[in-house]
């Protein structure tokens, strides 16, 4: 059967900008190019000759849509160089502006960047059209996540408050409860979330990956832990260049990362959730269970379930 | 009854940039679906997979211009719209991969990459008045979302948008905090930063560090002196100067003038 080629030079409602070849022969796909053409800026090399107070706020501008992934990774490295341990409060504070990060990530990937592929809209707001109750479930629960990175970060995107050694200002006790009510809306909303992706129809499609996510003694893990995989890697955050390779490929300015010896693995909510499914909490575990997820998620089209969950899981976090 | 008008056709391009300031957009939880139905959202591949062919009534532009193709895009871009708005740091002083414009671009590739070869850019990060007319330049690292609401709202009734050019000292008093340098010595760029955060880091128990780009007619050599008095060395004050606005021209030549 005749080789042909599908190009997509510019994906859709994607978080970074990308393009996608695909090289079928028959039936069969023989060659995958993910090209993320984003142009580069340099975060590695500007960097140099900072102080280590202004990592945080710099690096936190490599992505706008998840700033305190990269905020906290930074202030996590300059606290680990200088040998500061940060607990308590302070760390649980932290959970909860990244808790804020995944409910208002999660829900803008959920509702406004993937169910819309489900439902075949060409964007949540044409799909507000049909189904408005559900865009604005949708947009209220983004903006849940939104108030908590406000109350604790300062603001949504860029948050100011995260400084080494903790916050530049504790959140006072009546924002921080303010909150509460909301999460508690958001809880439910998010279970209702968990629901209504569960229904949509995934194609029969199991992967066979190796999964990598940090696994925590006891939490669910958001910034600590070792890194994992379910093919038996187990070592700590800081071992990580001894176990991976970076590799700069023509086509894209992201770089590939690999296992060394091994190859390719996926990372990111579906491999989190799949190696800890026990540290979630009951209520996050029945919602999976109740939406025909196993402990383990190999189907990529239900990773939107998984994220669903997250959401649940991060709502009840922030309420406790 | 006269026949509806035909809704403004509003475009959202990205250029090199985090997409936080068009993220602003979607934050806009309350408004957002408003928004949908007062204007025909042309182009804005983050949120839809829609592409309507140009002219365009209002492109809002992210990002700053990195690359040969980015410096022909914006032409294009240009071309096909009757409003242009630039939106965030990048797009109207460079943005932080500006730092390059004061370092060798190949030194900075070859940090990064393990390949060179594959990596086009050019030596500088440059904001989009640089290339092309520009209507209106919304200031911020991020955006303000609310001063975005009130520019777009401004520009779909042909008003000038309200956004003061005063700096941030200003929307300090007004929120009644306490000076941060007065008080306790740390080093702020809030006289000198264009308004529009709302004076979010002083209120924060911390200096302003200038996100919003150079204020109206500012004397940032004063503040340097001020800076000194404080005991900041002089490649402290350069740094507060060389960071997400360092391409904007009070910034750019204040951080000079500090050996950076």
């Amino acid at each position: 059967m005749a080789r042909r080629t599908v190009q997509v030079d510019y994906l859709a409602r994607v978080e970074g900008e990308g393009g996608l070849h695909l090289t079928l022969d028959g039936g069969e796909v023989k060659q995958v190019e993910l090209r993320i053409f984003e142009p580069p800026r340099f975060f590695e090399a500007l960097l140099r000759g900072r102080s280590f107070a202004e990592a945080p706020d710099i690096t936190s501008r490599i992505c706008g849509i998840c700033p305190v992934a990269y905020q906290m990774s930074a202030v996590n490295a300059m606290e680990d160089a200088l040998g500061i341990a940060v607990d308590g409060p302070i760390r649980a504070l932290r959970r909860l502006l990244y808790c804020g990060e995944w409910i208002e990530s999660h829900a803008l990937h959920i509702y406004m960047l993937h169910a819309p592929d489900f439902l075949g809209y060409e964007s949540a707001i044409a799909m507000a059209g049909d189904h408005a109750e559900l865009v604005t479930r949708g947009l209220k629960l983004k903006k849940i996540g939104n108030e908590i990175m406000r109350v604790v970060g300062g603001r949504e995107t860029h948050p100011i408050n995260v400084r080494v050694g903790g916050f530049y200002k504790a959140p006072s006790r009546r924002d921080l409860n303010g909150l509460v009510e909301s999460l508690k809306w958001a809880l439910q909303a998010a279970l209702e979330t968990v629901a209504w992706v569960a229904d949509f129809e995934f194609p029969d499609c199991e992967r066979d990956y190796e999964f990598v996510a940090l696994r925590h003694l006891e939490e669910y893990p958001i910034a600590d832990g070792r890194i994992v995989s379910n093919r038996g890697l187990d070592i700590a955050v800081g071992d990580y260049e001894g176990h991976f390779e970076e590799i700069h490929v023509p086509h894209s300015h992201a770089l590939h990362s690999r296992i060394k010896g091994r190859g390719n693995y996926l990372a990111g909510p579906m491999a989190r959730y799949s190696l800890n499914y026990d540290r979630l909490t009951p209520t996050a575990q029945e919602a999976a269970r109740a939406a025909g997820l196993g402990p383990i998620c190999r189907n990529p089209y239900r990773s939107i379930v998984v994220r669903a969950v997250e959401v649940a899981y991060a709502c009840e976090e922030g309420c406790g | 009854m006269a026949q509806r008008q035909r809704k403004p056709k509003l475009a959202v391009w990205k250029f090199a940039s985090c997409d936080g300031c068009q993220l602003s957009l979607l934050d806009c939880e309350d408004e957002l679906l408003a928004l949908g139905a007062a204007v025909e959202i042309a182009y804005f591949p983050e949120a839809t997979r829609a592409v309507v062919k140009g002219p365009y009534d209002l492109s809002i532009v992210e990002g700053s211009v990195t690359t040969a193709h980015d410096a022909e895009r914006i032409g294009e871009v240009r071309r096909q719209s009757k409003k242009l708005i630039t939106i965030g740091a990048c797009a109207t002083a460079g943005g932080i991969q500006a730092l390059r414009n004061f370092a060798d671009v190949k030194e900075f590739v070859s940090i990064v990459y393990a390949s060179p070869q594959y990596i086009e850019t050019l030596a500088s990060s440059t904001p989009i008045a640089e290339h092309v007319p520009v209507d209106f330049e919304l200031r911020g690292c991020p955006i303000d979302k609310r001063q975005l609401l009130e520019v777009i709202a401004a520009f779909l009734q042909g008003r000038k948008p309200n956004t003061p050019a005063h700096s941030v000292c200003v929307e300090c008093k007004r929120r009644g905090n306490v000076c941060v340098t007065v008080a306790k010595g740390t080093p702020c760029l809030g006289p000198v930063t264009h308004a529009g955060c709302g004076a979010l880091c002083p209120s924060f128990d911390r200096g302003c560090y200038g996100c919003f780009g150079p204020m109206e007619t500012p004397n940032p050599a004063s503040l340097s002196r001020q800076m000194s008095v404080l005991g900041l060395s002089e490649g402290t004050i350069a740094r507060l100067y060389r960071s997400f606005n360092a391409g904007a021209e009070p910034f750019r030549k204040e951080g000079g003038r500090h050996g950076a």
